[in-house]
């Protein structure tokens, strides 16, 4: 090598060097070192020109670091090898050897190698003379490539002394010679040496390999929360019916182990405000949470909680807690707490309060062993946690009160049913005692009305038949009143009859004969009727009633009555539906909803007899049965009756 | 053949006094020479029904039998008679408000003789107390 063999023949002699004249051959020629005018003109600054156009500025850094590099492993090979020895001589031996080959003559203007911190000053290097030549030299500085030559000789050195020396060296072209008179100056040591010395660090873009290894530990960053982030949701979707508790307690692991802290806690407000709990603890040991619980009841109004619990200052403050140094807390950690960690000590601590409807709730703590920093990513990622937790407290919350709802309603309904049955208990026996009192009013009455008419006056005559009509009309509506109970009431087990519709349709016929008769009526079955399984006496009463109003309810001179099975037609699948037809008086639209009604009437007794009670026992019958009634009808024509009646598998 | 000129012994299990009433008033329209024995009380009735066996002594010609009865009620004293050979043989009537149709079958299936809804005017007592003369007595 060229270089070697001049160190160690010829360096000795070289003691100044005058930079650069020109020979016309366009060659510049010291010692035995050689380089082209175009390799520096066309090869290096068209290098650092291509260069740019690919990288952009991080070219000043590529070229930085390349003659760092260079400058590095050429000067640890020689110091290894005991050509130059790691100190101040070795490094002027150095930027001699460098100068020697042509390069700036360079020397220690300053060396403080303890501190790592060199001035360098020289004239003229080659970077400096190939720019002035371009004229591509602007307010920059322009000499990256030997920036870094002299930064490498430094480090190499330093380095040397130092094996534990691993931070980046900066160099700082001071002054240019080619934009004074001055010689060119570089200063070189770390950033904040330089900065302590006024000298201002320029900033150039790191190349896209460092940019890269720091997204790199970013993105690993990132992928480590979300990680964590992937464990809580984890736990939370598997978390519906758990109670805040557990959520705590499964939450709090990754919430601390993301960032490695070593101890984690989450207090909770309970007992309706008055105490503070420890709900869940990662790290501590067993015993921890009881014999803290209690030490946080003992002292919840001291003043001291404030200090001695940051997760107590950020719930009752309602913010985050950040205690970077916790020997700057002014009253430190209980004798409990710190004896609970023996032989550790908390260095750092970030609480974060639970927050709901602008309460306070609680708060989430982590704590660190060894001093932390908390980024804002952290922070917002505690936020995250806080915000679980606090959802489980309000999702268990609605739910408990929905559960207190749904058994109120519950219970409501009980006590409703209740007085339900006893109301349809009492109409029973009211209706069935009434008439025993009736019966004897009525009784009595006929006595006076058979053997005593004649010795009344007309008017009393017509007092007496007036108590007769209404007592009559008053059993009439306590018999409605009795069937109507009826309805409503158990039939001790005989609702699983099976019942042949067109049998009742007979027999209803057969009761209703003498009314029939009178009116000249005819019955029709269209349709055979299928068998249904309930109770014959309600459904009985249910075709009766509807039949009877049919012929009752109608001014033709043969009133006819059609009963058909109505195909599922918007019926449930699980219902027939049967119609009776009837060309009676109709129902005008306007009473639809009287029609149903308890001892609703629509005409007067005198046009048509009755209580107004049938049709509200038919449609309380058929709600037993969870079964419809309604009608058609148009007045002067007739009305078609549509009701509902279980279907039943005969064959089950 | 009885002969109905005679005087007959009714025992009237009845609690209501009006039917009471009604019921003396309605066998006298009817000619019907009776011995109202009335007691008020199904309990009364298995007493007096259980001292005049014991006791040898003469039974009702017929007995009317309100269903609705304090104390025992006058199911349990159909069963009585209908039960016990000594008075299993007298014409029991179930006289009663009651128009379920189970308490009617049921009374028939116990070995009533009759069973009649109290009627609702002096002119249907009189048609069904003459009922029971001819029923009982001819």
């Amino acid at each position: 090598m060229p270089l070697e063999s001049a160190l160690t023949s010829e360096h000795k002699k070289l003691d100044k060097l005058s930079m650069i004249s020109l020979p016309k051959a366009g060659r510049l020629e010291m010692g035995m070192s050689r380089m082209c005018v175009f390799d520096i003109l066309g090869g290096f600054l068209t290098l650092k020109e291509s260069l740019k156009t690919e990288v952009g500025d991080n070219v000043k850094e590529i070229l930085y670091k390349s003659g760092y590099e260079a400058a590095r492993l050429f000067l640890e090979r020689l110091i290894e090898n005991k050509t130059f020895s790691p100190d101040e001589t070795g490094l002027q031996n150095a930027l001699l050897q460098y100068s020697l080959a042509g390069f700036g003559n360079f020397s220690i203007a300053d060396c403080d190698l303890k501190n790592c911190y060199v001035t360098i000053v020289g004239s003229d290097c080659f970077e400096a003379w190939a720019h002035k030549e371009k004229k591509l030299f602007d307010n920059e500085q322009v000499c990256d490539y030997t920036r870094g030559v002299l930064a490498g000789f430094i480090g190499s050195i330093y380095t040397f002394q130092n094996p534990d020396f691993v931070k980046e060296l900066f160099c700082v072209e001071t002054s240019c010679s080619l934009k004074s008179k001055k010689n060119c100056c570089f200063v070189i040591g770390q950033k904040s040496m330089l900065v302590q010395r006024n000298i201002n660090v320029p900033e150039y873009a790191k190349p896209p390999k460092h940019e890269l290894e720091l997204k790199a530990t970013s993105l690993e960053k990132t992928l480590k929360r979300l990680k964590a982030i992937e464990d809580i949701s984890y736990v939370c979707s598997n978390l519906f019916t758990a109670d805040v508790a557990t959520t705590s307690h499964k939450v709090l692991k990754p919430f601390c182990e993301l960032t490695g802290a070593n101890y984690g806690v989450v207090l909770l407000l309970k007992n309706f405000d008055k105490q503070i709990c420890l709900e869940a603890t990662y790290g501590f040991p067993e015993h921890f949470k009881d014999s803290f619980n209690k030490e946080l009841m003992v002292t919840i109004n001291s003043e001291n909680i404030h200090e001695n619990w940051p997760s107590v200052r950020s719930m009752l403050k309602k913010q985050i807690v950040v205690i970077k140094d916790t020997t700057q807390m002014s009253v430190g950690f209980s004798k409990l707490f710190n004896d609970s960690i023996k032989p550790n000590k908390i260095k750092s601590v970030a609480s974060v309060p639970l927050v709901i409807n602008d309460k306070a709730v609680g708060a989430i703590t982590k704590y660190f062993s060894r001093s932390h920093v908390f980024d804002d990513e952290e922070l917002s990622f505690m936020k995250t946690t806080a915000n679980i937790i606090t959802s489980t407290i309000e999702r268990n919350h609605l739910l408990e009160v929905a559960r207190k709802s749904e058994n109120k309603l519950a219970e409501a309904n009980e006590v409703l049913k209740q007085v339900n049955q006893e109301l349809d208990s009492f109409v029973y026996i009211a209706s069935h005692d009434l008439r025993e009192p009736l019966r004897t009013i009525e009784s009595f009455v006929s006595i006076i009305q058979d053997k005593l008419t004649k010795d009344l006056y007309p008017h009393q005559q017509d007092y007496l038949f007036r108590i007769v009509k209404a007592t009559q009309r008053m059993r009439k509506l306590i018999e409605d009143l009795t069937h109507l109970a009826r309805a409503t009431r158990d039939t001790n087990g005989k609702e699983k009859e099976v019942i042949d519709l067109n049998a009742i349709v007979t027999e209803v016929q057969f009761e209703l004969t003498a009314f029939i008769e009178k009116k000249n009526a005819e019955i029709v079955l269209h349709d055979k009727l299928p068998k249904i399984i309930g109770n014959k006496e309600k459904i009985l009463s249910v075709f009766k009633n509807l039949i009877a109003n049919g012929i009752k309810f109608n001014e033709s001179k043969k009133p006819l009555l059609v009963i058909r099975l109505i195909d599922n037609v918007g019926v449930a699948l699980s219902k027939i539906c049967i119609c009776i037809e009837d060309n009676g008086i109709g129902i005008e639209k306007e009473y639809t909803d009287k029609v149903f009604g308890l001892f609703q009437r629509l005409h007067a007794e005198e046009e048509y007899e009755g209580t107004g009670a049938g049709l509200a026992i038919v449609k309380k019958i058929l709600e037993k049965y969870n079964c419809e009634i309604w009608f058609e009808s148009e007045k002067g024509k007739g009305s078609k009756f549509y009701f509902t009646l279980p279907k039943t598998d005969l064959k089950n | 053949m009885r002969d109905f000129k005679k005087e007959i012994n009714i025992l009237l299990v009845e609690d209501n006094q009006d039917d009471v009433l009604l019921t003396q008033l309605a066998a006298g329209e009817c000619n019907i020479n009776g011995n109202f024995l009335v007691v008020n009380n199904g309990k009364t009735a298995l007493q007096l029904l259980d001292s005049l066996v014991d006791e040898m002594k003469k039974l009702p010609d017929l007995i009317m039998l309100d269903i609705n009865l304090p104390k025992v009620t006058g199911i349990e004293v159909l069963k009585y008679i209908k039960s016990c050979e000594y008075t299993s043989s007298i014409p029991t009537i179930i006289f009663t408000s009651s128009d379920s149709m189970s308490d009617m079958k049921y009374c028939y299936e116990l070995g009533a003789d009759l069973f009649i809804r109290k009627p609702n005017s002096i002119g249907d007592f009189k048609e069904i107390m003459q009922y029971i003369k001819n029923y009982c007595f001819v």
